[in-house]
């Protein structure tokens, strides 16, 4: 009898012990592995020790979405530096990798567990903030003299700014460019785009005779993904839009949106220079740095991948100007969670790691552009080469649609549920664009707020 | 001693009948059922912390407009459960479920008895043979998607180049609307292949070897053993490979969101599960998730308790 107690109580212990450590504090993982979200497992949290902070130090931790191990160096070199400057604060970089980033997120801001400052993609801002997540810092800029809104690029900061608010800083911007494989023009003895943008040629009609003329056995014309990033640009170059003027319902349905769509949809399926897209981005990257495509619409964020895979010469150019000059200017913040636990502290680092040194160590890794306007940053940028155009990314800027926070729906509702599966259509040439035209208002108008 | 024996014969006589003892709580008794409920705890705790309270809480949010970070959480009734009936996203990811079923159901199952009946027989290697079947179950399954993607690639996979080879034209497998859905299923049957082996085996090992023997002597086909000896006695076997793929194929989610990362074209690969998913974490709405969730158990349920009725007609318990 006394032996079953004993057995019955050591196996309670156990499982309760058990229970307990699966439960515990995960905060302080690395993110190691392919990220397939929050692993509750509990040697991680035996392992690290907490660092409350002894006496006055204050913990705050920061995160962002590094694309590989080189961009993840990077910014935690940037973090050891900004902790030099700050000795009252305890830095920690808790960096996510790039798949279920958001989803992660998502989890610990629902579990109270989310870092206090995070970088966010642009488009995805107002939907934190509108849900309470993010802590206002317009207060902290005001009073703090030393920090200027105005250096940085004013199409960010005008969408993180609502109702007399403040949501973030921009951290980095991209455009939307061409990259295109000098030696395939070479070998087919035709302009580059560089050289019809010096000519004043580079505009749609010679954009798709170029993607028709370098298509040819295995190789195409023309590469892009499947996401609202790179078929939109042809939307706004042909007048239209996402949405409309006050966003408050879709603007694909106008004759502008439509033609730009169409226009698209023959490049695919008439002319057929593009390998039919898929919605990731790497299927077509790949396929560019094997050199079997010619030209490719990509972000900037493309470039190091290119610089380490391409066996070829290559550069980028400008976007052809279609009725009107377009390209995307993609952004993302660092904002600060609304139940951090010391906002003058989280500020002092947002400030520490979107100072001009930080952003110049960003902009050496080629990837991005900084979001600071000052020319010390621009040319820190264009020194970053190859490719040697760099400046096509900068030109962009002037007439670039900032990537849109959405405060009267919500973005990835609009586009995953509704829009992308139409234009999906409209690019495997099963919907023409004017009938999707017709029919996009109607299973949109339902999400936006009246 | 007559009257001894005529008790105990009376006593033998009686019809067994099953009553409730009337059990008297003893200190011992008491003590003794302590330790049982102590031993149970644990296990008991787990199942109450981490299945009941969940599946409570989620039927009690799929009645709310919860969104994921509990702001304005007002209650709503059956709204949820109306609204996912009407929307043709739902809707098609229902329809694309069953589609995903009739692929999957007997590409799954009939490729799986092939294998067991064939390993069970004996041949040289057949335990390696049974290994590097059962492989494919407990691969991960991002390494089974990015796999399949450079297989099922358009240009240069090797799915598309062997066709060439066939004089058939390439198929446009991940990109197609038409084929996403057909390449989820290749990949799910490939993987749940083993699986449904090794139950075979198993099912397979219980007919006594007699049968065939008679059936040999009396001259019966091979052919003629598997339909008559065979496929009756593996009944039960077979019910348990089509309950479980069934349940599993109308959960399907973790395949088709690794394959098409971003999402399927013109979501024609996508599921109730994965619908769920991104209603639930990406538009965070969490009780519009969890009614379909509960819309999905319905349909669960119901289905499987049909299969337990008709179950009674075909499958063979020796």
């Amino acid at each position: 009898m006394n032996r079953n107690y004993r057995m019955a109580t050591l196996g309670l212990f156990t499982s309760a012990m058990m229970v307990l450590a699966g439960c515990g504090d995960t905060a302080n993982t690395p993110a190691a592995g392919t990220g397939s979200g929050a692993a509750n497992t509990p040697a991680p949290a035996a392992t690290q020790a907490p660092s409350t902070g002894g006496g006055a130090k204050v913990t705050i931790r920061w995160r962002t979405r590094p694309g590989d191990a080189a961009e993840q160096a990077v910014y935690q070199a940037l973090s050891d530096e900004a902790q030099k400057s700050l000795p009252d604060i305890d830095l920690k970089y808790d960096p996510s990798p790039n798949q279920g980033y958001e989803d992660k997120l998502n989890t610990e801001f629902g579990s109270g567990t989310a870092p206090d400052v995070v970088w966010v993609p642009g488009a995805s801002s107002a939907s934190y903030a509108s849900r309470n997540l993010l802590y206002d810092i317009k207060p902290l800029v005001d009073g703090d003299s030393s920090f200027k809104l105005g250096d940085f690029y004013d199409g960010p900061v005008n969408e993180l700014m609502h109702d007399g608010k403040l949501w973030g800083i921009p951290r980095d911007v991209s455009t939307l460019a061409i990259y295109y494989n000098a030696d395939l023009f070479k070998a087919k003895n035709l302009p580059t785009p560089s050289e019809l943008m010096k000519q004043g040629k580079w505009d749609w009609d010679n954009f798709r005779s170029t993607a028709k003329a370098l298509t040819g056995g295995d190789t195409y014309g023309l590469g892009l993904a499947d996401w609202w990033g790179p078929w939109s640009y042809f939307v706004y170059a042909a007048g239209g839009s996402l949405f409309n003027k006050d966003k408050t319902a879709t603007g694909l349905d106008t004759p502008e949106s439509v033609a730009g769509l169409q226009y698209l949809s023959d490049l695919i399926n008439v002319d057929k220079s593009v390998p039919l897209p898929t919605a990731a981005n790497v299927d077509a990257e790949a396929l560019f740095n094997a050199g079997k495509i010619g030209m490719m619409i990509n972000g900037r964020w493309f470039t190091p991948g290119v610089r380490q895979n391409a066996k070829f010469k290559w550069d980028t150019e400008e976007m052809p100007k279609g009725k009107v000059n377009a390209t995307w200017l993609f952004w993302g913040p660092y904002v600060m969670n609304a139940k951090t636990a010391n906002p003058a502290a989280a500020w002092k680092v947002m400030k520490a790691i979107t100072s001009a040194s930080a952003m110049g160590k960003v902009a050496d890794m080629g990837s991005n552009i900084p979001a600071r306007k000052d020319q010390a940053a621009v040319d820190s940028f264009l020194k970053s080469s190859p490719p040697a155009n760099n400046q096509s990314f900068v030109n962009g800027t002037k007439y670039a649609t900032s990537e849109i926070p959405l405060w009267t729906a919500d973005f990835n509702e609009y586009m995953n549920k509704q829009v992308q599966p139409m234009v999906d259509k409209v690019i495997n040439g099963k919907l023409s664009a004017a009938d999707m035209g017709k029919g996009i208002k109607a299973a949109t108008d339902p999400l936006f707020k009246k | 001693m007559s009257e001894q024996a005529e008790t105990i014969g009376a006593a033998v006589a009686r019809p067994a009948r099953r009553t409730r003892e009337k059990v008297t709580w003893t200190p011992a008794r008491t003590r003794e059922a302590l330790v049982g409920y102590l031993f149970l705890l644990p296990n008991l705790l787990g199942l109450l912390i981490f299945l009941a309270v969940p599946l409570l809480s989620s039927l009690y949010t799929s009645f709310t407009n919860a969104d994921a970070f509990q702001t304005n959480t007002k209650f709503v009734g059956v709204d949820n459960y109306t609204t996912a009936l009407n929307d043709s996203t739902f809707q098609q990811a229902v329809s694309n479920t069953g589609a995903f079923l009739i692929g999957f159901l007997p590409l799954s199952v009939i490729p799986a008895l092939a294998l067991a009946v064939l390993l069970h027989s004996q041949i040289r290697g057949k335990t390696v043979f049974r290994v590097v079947y059962f492989l494919p179950v407990v691969a991960s399954v991002v390494g089974v998607s990015l796999l399949w993607r450079w297989l099922f690639q358009y240009d240069f996979g090797p799915i598309n180049q062997l066709l060439g080879v066939f004089g058939v034209a390439k198929i446009h497998w991940l990109e197609s609307p038409d084929w996403a859905m057909i390449s989820v299923i290749v990949v799910a049957s490939w993987q749940a292949i083993g699986y449904n082996m090794v139950l075979f085996l198993a099912g397979l090992q219980g007919i006594p070897k007699q049968l065939y023997e008679a059936a040999v002597v009396d001259g019966a086909t091979e052919w003629s053993q598997f339909r008559r000896i065979t496929l009756p006695l593996l009944t039960p076997a077979t019910f348990f490979v089509i309950i479980t793929s069934l349940i599993k194929g109308l959960q399907i989610f973790s395949e088709p969101a690794t394959i098409f990362n971003g999402g399927s074209p013109a979501n024609s690969a996508l599921t109730v599960v994965w619908e769920l998913y991104l209603e639930g974490f990406r538009y965070f709405k969490l009780g519009y998730a969890s009614a379909m969730a509960w819309l999905l158990f319905l349909v669960i349920f119901v289905v499987t308790l049909i299969q337990f009725r008709l179950s009674e007609r075909w499958v063979n318990y020796e």
